[in-house]
């Protein structure tokens, strides 16, 4: 079993692609071979038949060897034909006469007078045309060139064979070709050498992995960028998107599809955000306030560097009130932890109290007693709700009244507050947003404050032409150095993040509005931020 | 008369019982009936189509303040009276955003809840009267729904003594005073300052503008109202 599995195991890709080359390359060099061999052979044949042909042609034209001919002279042309021979590169020469008998053979052993081999006499001597054949002779098989030896008065009286051994030829050709074998092996070691290389050169990029590896753990990675929680967008070192996962589209309510938004530019999708116009030299920056699209963030920012060149940069970012609430809860839950247990004792000695009035009779006592435990809030809440006009000002308005309380504040509401309706220049939203920001920044602004400077101070008035929301803490106030920056977005004092968007958030929307907000210090210590909004847009009435 | 009809929500029967008891004596509320759990309370809504809901935000299968997400409840004129425990303020302040008719803190002052439910057949008599509704009524109901009953509001808290030392502070011509000189000429916090200023800007003894001041900041500034000409 084990053995099978080795065996159906597929080769490594460097194998594989190593394999490939190595057959084209083997393939291509053989076929290349093959055909100049072919070629050159054929070319050689021709070339050598051709020189026979013209060497028998000359003798055939010699007087001397005419002559001869004519009087079957043997001697007489083996004086004339041997010196030629010895000049000439052919591997016999033959005379023969009308009837194809030999009347010379410059090979010593063929007897004079025996009959011509290779039945190839018939278009010289029959026909008087000079002829190459491929024919086996008397000493083997031989290119020749024919030649008819004609009289003077034109009639062909006898033959002039030039032949080459065709072993000889051989011979010449593989010398020709050895040289050219010896390229092609050098360039197939050359190939071999060089698909080795590109191979494993491929292998290092991927990083040692075959494709399928490949295939699998780029899926896994898309997965996985899909599913975090975070949102995470990469881009490359243009500014120009590459990725960003579900989490941040949803964040950022983009309507493009996932496969649309690469390419596009990071600031065109979430303009203004100093944080996104990196430059290359800039260095990473961790869980950092800014705002994108409206949606106060947590983001950080990392470089991608490859082989010590910057490619881009990962941002990821998470929900600013994620992030509060979650640490809201774990610090709070041991608080809470503790609380419950004070309470449980406080509750039964409660019970006993009233038991014992109880037992006494001193009814009016215990209503009296049952009645306080919820008189407090009930007050605050109907204070709250008779003051102010609004569903949503009233709920914002308890819920940071008990904020503060939490935080071992006071929320107090100056006295003669009044809110009959929003006006209309903003939404609910934006409004909650104005009051809200502006709390959570005197909350802030008072945390480390003595005991006897904890309160702060809401007074909202609509009943002029402009609706009044001041803020007064007796906070550490505000740093002379960043008051002329305050609602600029991102600035912050050190300690209070907060008022990085927050100010700005405010600032902008009564802007929008049309009103003005102040800054001003509070007696004796802290900060006043009071902000003026017409009721009806200043245009509307000038 | 008995035209309304109360459904409470408490899942305490013996608490349930009282609170029913308490509105039985109340001669306009009709019928009264009681949904120990949420479930039952969305049935009940659904048959009887009670007028107004006494509503506890802990039960056993759910929080109350769930019933405000519904769609049958925003769609009907049924009011809710919210009764939650003084630890949960964060569900009162979401209630108070759904619209809720009034909100008790436990344990109940029977005497709170009088007065919501007096509170109550006042909205529902201006409600039954005004079929025609126009916007003068809209208005009147607002009020009767969610606000207090004090019609002098914004003279709250403004006393002729105070008030007559800021004036004091614009008897020259052309005097102007931001919030904190008069806070330190009166003696007043700043906001406090703020508020007897709006008044007499409200009253058209002052009026108010905004300068861009020497630190290029934005300053209010109070003059008199009579010396512009």
């Amino acid at each position: 079993m084990a053995h099978r599995l080795h065996i159906s195991r597929p080769l490594s890709f460097q194998t594989r692609c190593f394999l490939l080359l190595l057959g084209v390359a083997l393939t291509v060099s053989l076929l290349i071979g093959l055909y100049s061999f072919n070629h050159m052979q054929a070319a050689l044949y021709e070339q050598t038949g051709a020189r026979a042909l013209v060497q028998a042609r000359q003798i055939a034209v010699l007087p001397e060897v005419i002559a001869a001919v004519e009087q079957h002279d043997g001697a007489r042309l083996r004086d004339i034909i041997l010196p030629l021979k010895q000049q000439s590169d052919a591997s016999y020469i033959v005379v023969g006469d009308a009837q194809g008998r030999h009347l010379l053979h410059t090979d010593p052993s063929v007897q004079p007078g025996s009959p011509m081999q290779g039945e190839d006499n018939y278009f010289p001597l029959h026909e008087g045309r000079s002829i190459t054949t491929l024919k086996k002779g008397t000493l083997g098989l031989s290119w020749r060139g024919k030649a008819p030896v004609r009289a003077a008065n034109g009639q062909v009286i006898g033959v002039v064979s030039v032949g080459y051994f065709q072993s000889r030829i051989d011979v010449w050709n593989r010398s020709q070709f050895m040289p050219l074998l010896a390229l092609l092996l050098l360039i197939l070691v050359a190939l071999l050498w060089s698909a080795w290389l590109f191979s494993r050169g491929i292998k290092r990029q991927m990083r040692g992995l075959e494709p399928d590896e490949i295939a699998r753990l780029v899926r896994q990675q898309e997965a996985v960028f899909e599913s975090i929680f975070e949102g995470v967008i990469a881009i490359d070192r243009q500014g120009c998107l590459t990725g960003i996962n579900r989490a941040a589209r949803d964040m950022l309510e983009l309507k493009e599809e996932a496969a649309e938004l690469p390419g596009h530019q990071l600031q065109t999708l979430i303009p203004d955000c100093p944080f996104l116009q990196v430059n290359p030299q800039d260095a990473d920056r961790k869980d950092e306030i800014c705002l994108f699209r409206h949606l106060q963030v947590i983001a950080s920012r990392i470089g991608i560097h490859a082989d010590g060149q910057l490619q881009g940069w990962v941002i990821s970012f998470r929900r600013k009130d994620d992030i509060n609430t979650l640490s809201m809860q774990l610090s709070q839950i041991k608080r809470y932890a503790d609380n419950l247990r004070v309470i449980r004792h406080e509750h039964l000695n409660w019970i006993s109290t009233l038991s014992g009035l109880l037992h006494v009779k001193a009814y009016d006592e215990v209503t009296r007693l049952i009645q306080s435990q919820s008189q407090v809030q009930q007050q605050v809440l109907d204070t709250i709700s008779s003051t102010f006009g609004n569903y949503h000002i009233c709920g914002l308005l308890i819920g940071k009244y008990y904020r503060a309380r939490e935080m071992g504040l006071e929320l107090q509401f100056e006295q003669g507050c009044c809110l009959d309706k929003l006006p209309e220049t903003l939404s609910e939203v934006e409004w909650m947003s104005i009051i809200g920001n502006l709390l959570d920044n005197a909350f802030e602004a008072s945390l480390g404050n003595a005991a006897e400077d904890r309160q702060i101070v809401l007074y909202i008035s609509d009943v002029a032409d402009e609706l009044i929301i001041e803020v007064a803490d007796r906070g550490r106030g505000i740093d002379p150095a960043l008051a002329e920056h305050l609602f600029e977005r991102g600035v912050s004092s050190q300690e209070g993040s907060e008022h990085g968007i927050g100010l700005y958030l405010v600032s902008s929307y009564v802007e929008k509005a049309g009103g003005v907000i102040t800054v001003e210090n509070n007696i004796p210590r802290g900060t006043i931020f009071s902000v003026f909004v017409p009721k009806r847009r200043r245009n509307d009435n000038a | 008369m008995h035209d309304i009809d109360v459904l409470i929500v408490e899942d305490e029967a013996r608490l349930a019982e009282i609170h029913a008891e308490f509105i039985r004596k109340n001669l306009r509320f009709r019928a009264v009936n009681i949904a120990p759990t949420l479930a039952d309370a969305r049935k009940m809504i659904q048959a009887l189509k009670p007028h107004l809901l006494l509503l506890d935000n802990f039960l056993p299968d759910g929080k109350g303040i769930e019933l405000f997400e519904d769609r049958a409840f925003s769609d009907t004129p049924m009011r809710a009276i919210f009764i939650t425990a003084a630890s949960d303020m964060d569900t009162c302040s979401k209630a108070i955003r759904h619209g809720a008719f009034d909100y008790i803190i436990k344990p109940v002052s029977y005497e709170r809840l009088q007065m919501s439910l007096e509170r109550y057949v006042r909205f529902f008599d201006t409600q039954q009267a005004n079929q025609q509704v126009n916007q003068h009524h809209v208005d009147e109901m607002f009020n009767l729904q969610a606000k207090d009953f004090n019609p002098a509001r914004h003279t709250k808290g403004i006393e002729e003594l105070t008030l007559q030392r800021i004036k004091d502070a614009f008897i020259d011509e052309g005097s102007c005073h931001t919030a904190e000189s008069v806070a330190l000429k009166v003696g007043l916090s700043k906001t406090t300052a703020r508020r007897y200023l709006e008044f007499c800007v409200e009253t058209r003894y002052l009026r108010a503008e905004i300068s861009y001041g020497r630190v290029g900041r934005p300053e209010r500034i109070y003059r008199r109202a009579d010396n512009h000409g």
